[in-house]
């Protein structure tokens, strides 16, 4: 009898030694430093698929279309800024963007209106052309992705932005998503190609 | 680090504690004669109370201090039927200050119910709100989760999730009967007990010196089931010992393609009663018990996310109470128990870390208590001290922990005005003193009366109160995959209520009985979800607690037991209720306003073969969405199960049946198992 009633103590003490679930990753590498947030990708029919890594909360990403690629702030010669869903020209540079509704990139058609966003970067990212409603924007159409109170999920407008870069070329970009293939938001990926005035 | 999710300290002292009861030695020295030893209490194993005699069509006395007639064997047995939560100590039914539904161990063997979520849906009065993700909690007289005191052998148990016990933990295997006091029970219970009470009393008599019982079933969600318990006992102890493993696949409703409706799950449970007459005045009773619970589902996030979640709970419980039978009539019984809970929850992102969320939680409850226990005259007089302290160490909390302190004090005085009528009044008053919100008084009177012996009439009335949880108070919990933050917040009151109810148990004959009762709950107080911000992009939606000013449950409830011949039973309920948040002007979610159950048994004293089928139909539930306040109502519903079984001889018997028989179950409003159809073997010794 006394061995019988030791064994449920000896069962409820290796019972407690439970499983750990704590999570071992799926094998994936933070980011070295230096190294860049922005992959292109050829998407075949001569423009490039661009993806910008804005995921961070407060780092900004300064892509310089003219030479494809991430550029220090700095530098000043960077056209496009990124963080979250936040994206802004860069004014102080010159830098002009306008948007159409439409779904092909083409040549610029007349009812498109470049300005160039403000210099102060908060202001930029509450009035700039990628942001919300502007004032000035008759559309009243708002930022270039469309928000889900329901799924709280972002999906881009269609509509085709214009750049034109601090050294004057003219640029054509059409957003495809905001989330990578894991469904990570903060992946802004875009494609574009430069295209006659 | 990692580190085992139960540390051995606290398994160790609680082993110390349970070894303390263990009758192991004792056992094997046991001389006494059962003359020497006070009858067990009879609350148990209630299959014997009618097992005997044969019938008579007159409805038996229940005239207090006579000794139980025996009841029929065909008739409805309620005579002998002893329950504890309406009054804190053992007493008859009919002589329980308020009106306790008693699920006895055979009706939970005829019912064929697995766990005790599926026994209590079929109840009148008792709704069980299914959510395939956390499980299977319940409402009483309109009154969420977290507001009905859940109760093993008399003792709160820890693990709340959003307010919710999952139910669906606790297997029918190990249980004896199953109480439910409905209507607010704070002047016993203090905190919780606005709605009512559910108790699960576990088995502890033995019928033989040994015995046990494997039970193995499957079914077509590719689930199984093995359990198996055994007893051993004398003239004076008890060593019981159970357990068993579960396993289910997850399902899908709707055309969802990833995302499942309900979880998988992983279970397994132990559990150790031991019990020891050390003299003809004391009686040692100890219990162990561990679960784990494993649930993995797969979610969606914002955007494309898709997200393996796993949440595994693990409960350790242990509980120490000497009994000391001070005289006729008089008793004095201390309690001690201990419970940890370890929660572990993982949202593991496909294809990618960036969204992994890992949370580990842990709950310590304590609970002390005395209850003294005496019949002066025509008084019976019960009183008690409790002293409760808990702690939730959680990374959702806002410092990381909670801690709470809570001793009280109550009184309840049962007063027998004429003992023929069974005319008695019963006052009760607690008063709770918590650390987060200071005191609480419970007042309670209860009535009762029978007019013919037919015929039992009851009132009652009483003040409830929940404490609001630490969830409430101080969690503050991102959810960025979904997008959305909820916050505590630190100034809620206690949720209040007073109300009452009258009712009558009518019973002509042996073989009918009818119960009925109207219902009122007004509360004040009430902590609900409220939306502070829609949220919008880069900012989530916020959420909080309020205190809504008052809301208002009320309704009426009546069942009927028919028993045309003794090897079949016919049940039949229904329930209106009101339920309204007074405040908004709005229906309060999810409450049917029309509820109806139904039951037939076949079961043969004999027989060799049994069968039951029961359900519910689930009258249009209304919603109100959280997120933009938008109503709609959801469909009624029917959920059936039926479960056969045939004896072959030789203490083996077989089953089969099936569960939500017409495969109800939609994603969004009731995410409930499809059809399953399951089949097993039962042998015992």
């Amino acid at each position: 009898m006394f061995r019988i009633s030791t064994l449920p103590l000896i069962a409820l003490l290796l019972a407690a030694c439970g499983t750990d679930l704590e999570p071992k990753g799926n094998g994936q590498k933070e980011p070295e430093p230096g190294e860049s947030r922005i992959t292109h990708v050829e998407t075949g029919d001569g423009t490039l698929t661009t993806t910008v890594d804005a995921t961070h909360a407060e780092s900004w990403v300064f892509l310089d279309l003219d030479a494809a690629r991430e550029v220090d702030e700095a530098a000043g010669t960077w056209e496009l800024a990124f963080q979250r869903m936040h994206i802004i020209g860069n004014g102080a540079s010159g830098v002009v963007t306008a948007w159409v509704e439409g779904k092909e990139i083409g040549a610029v058609p007349d009812e498109a209106q470049f300005r160039a966003d403000p210099v102060d970067r908060d202001q930029a990212q509450a009035e700039g052309v990628f942001q919300t409603t502007d004032p000035d924007d008759p559309t009243g159409a708002g930022a270039w992705y469309a928000y889900n109170l329901g799924t709280h999920s972002l999906k881009p407008r269609e509509r085709v932005y214009f750049v034109k870069s601090d050294e004057g070329r003219l640029f054509a970009l059409i957003f495809l998503d905001y989330y990578d293939d894991a469904g990570t938001s903060g992946y802004t990926k875009f494609k574009w190609s430069e295209v006659v005035p | 680090m990692h580190h085992a999710p139960l540390h051995l300290p606290r398994v160790l002292s609680g082993i110390l504690l349970i070894a303390l009861a263990t009758p192991a030695a004792a056992v094997a020295e046991a001389t006494a004669t059962p003359a020497e030893v006070p009858a067990p209490p009879p609350s148990d194993e209630l299959e014997s109370a009618d097992a005997a005699a044969t019938g008579s069509s007159a409805p038996p006395s229940r005239r207090r201090g006579q000794p139980p007639p025996e009841a029929p064997s065909g008739s409805i047995e309620v005579l002998d039927e002893i329950v504890v939560t309406g009054s804190r100590v053992e007493v008859r039914r009919d002589d329980a200050p308020v009106d306790t539904l008693l699920i006895t161990r055979r009706e939970i063997e005829a019912s064929g119910a697995r766990d005790v979520s599926d026994l209590l849906a079929t109840q009148p009065g008792v709704e069980i709100v299914r959510d395939g993700i956390s499980g299977a909690g319940l409402r009483l007289q309109g009154l969420e989760d977290e507001h009905v005191l859940v109760l093993i052998d008399g003792q709160r148990i820890p693990g709340r999730v959003r307010g919710k016990i999952d139910l669906s933990r606790y297997t029918t295997d190990n249980v004896s009967s199953i109480e439910i006091v409905r209507g607010a029970a704070s002047s016993l219970y203090g905190s919780d007990a606005m709605g009512g009470v559910i108790n699960i009393i576990t088995r502890r008599r033995a019928q033989k010196p040994v015995e046990g019982s494997v039970q193995l079933r499957a079914d077509t969600l590719s689930g199984y089931e093995l359990r198996a318990n055994v007893g051993v006992s004398n003239e004076t102890s008890l060593l019981r010992l159970g357990g068993g493993t579960l396993q289910t696949e997850s399902f899908r409703l709707g055309e969802a393609a990833e995302e499942t409706s309900g979880s998988a799950r992983n279970d397994l449970d132990l559990d150790l009663r031991a019990e020891h007459q050390l003299s003809s005045s004391l009686r040692l009773v100890g219990t162990a018990s561990f679960i784990a619970v494993e649930r993995s589902s797969v979610d969606l996030g914002a955007g494309t996310a898709i997200f393996d979640r796993t949440d595994r709970t693990e409960i350790l419980d242990f509980s120490l109470a000497p009994e000391l039978r001070l005289g006729e009539g008089h008793s004095l019984r201390f309690t001690a128990h201990y419970s940890f809970l370890d929660n572990q929850l993982l949202q593991d992102q496909r294809r990618s870390d960036a969204l992994d969320q890992y949370q580990r939680t842990s709950e310590d409850l304590w609970e002390t208590s005395v209850i003294h226990d005496v019949q002066l005259g025509s008084h019976r007089l019960t009183s008690g001290a409790e002293i409760l302290y808990e702690r939730l160490d959680s990374p959702r909390l806002d410092d990381g922990e909670g801690e709470r302190f809570r001793p009280a004090l109550f009184v309840q005085d049962d007063w027998v005005l004429a003992e023929e009528q069974l005319l008695a009044v019963t006052p009760g008053l607690r008063l709770d003193h918590d650390s987060d919100f200071g005191n609480q008084l419970s007042p309670k009177l209860s009535a009762r009366y029978a007019p013919i012996d037919s015929l039992l009439l009851r009132a009652n009335y009483g003040w409830g109160f929940r404490a609001a949880s630490f969830q409430e108070l101080l969690i503050a919990f991102d959810n960025p995959s979904v997008g959305y933050r909820v916050e505590g917040n630190p100034e809620l009151e206690p949720e209040s209520s007073r109300g009452g109810s009258l009712g009558l148990t009518f019973q002509p004959s042996s073989a009918i009985r009818l119960d009925m009762s109207v219902f009122r709950n007004d509360l004040e107080n009430l902590i609900t979800v409220d939306t502070l911000d829609l949220g919008g992009p880069g900012r989530p939606m916020r959420m909080s607690y309020v205190n809504v000013d008052r809301a208002l449950t009320q309704g009426a409830e009546g069942s009927i037991r028919y028993k045309p011949w003794r090897i079949l039973t016919l049940d039949a309920g229904y329930t209106y209720t009101h339920a309204r948040n007074v405040t908004e002007e709005t229906w309060l979610s999810g409450r049917p306003w029309h509820r109806a159950t139904f039951g037939v048994t076949w079961r043969p004293d004999e027989g060799a073969f049994t069968a039951n089928l029961r359900g519910e139909w689930v009258g249009t539930r209304p919603f109100i969405s959280l997120e933009d306040g938008t109503y709609h109502e959801a469909a009624p519903y029917t959920y059936a199960s039926l479960r056969v079984s045939q004896d072959l001889g030789n203490n083996l018997s077989l089953f089969a049946g099936g569960e939500n028989l017409l495969n109800e179950g939609d994603p969004r409003d009731l995410t409930i198992s499809p059809r399953t159809i399951f089949a097993g073997i039962h042998a015992k010794y």
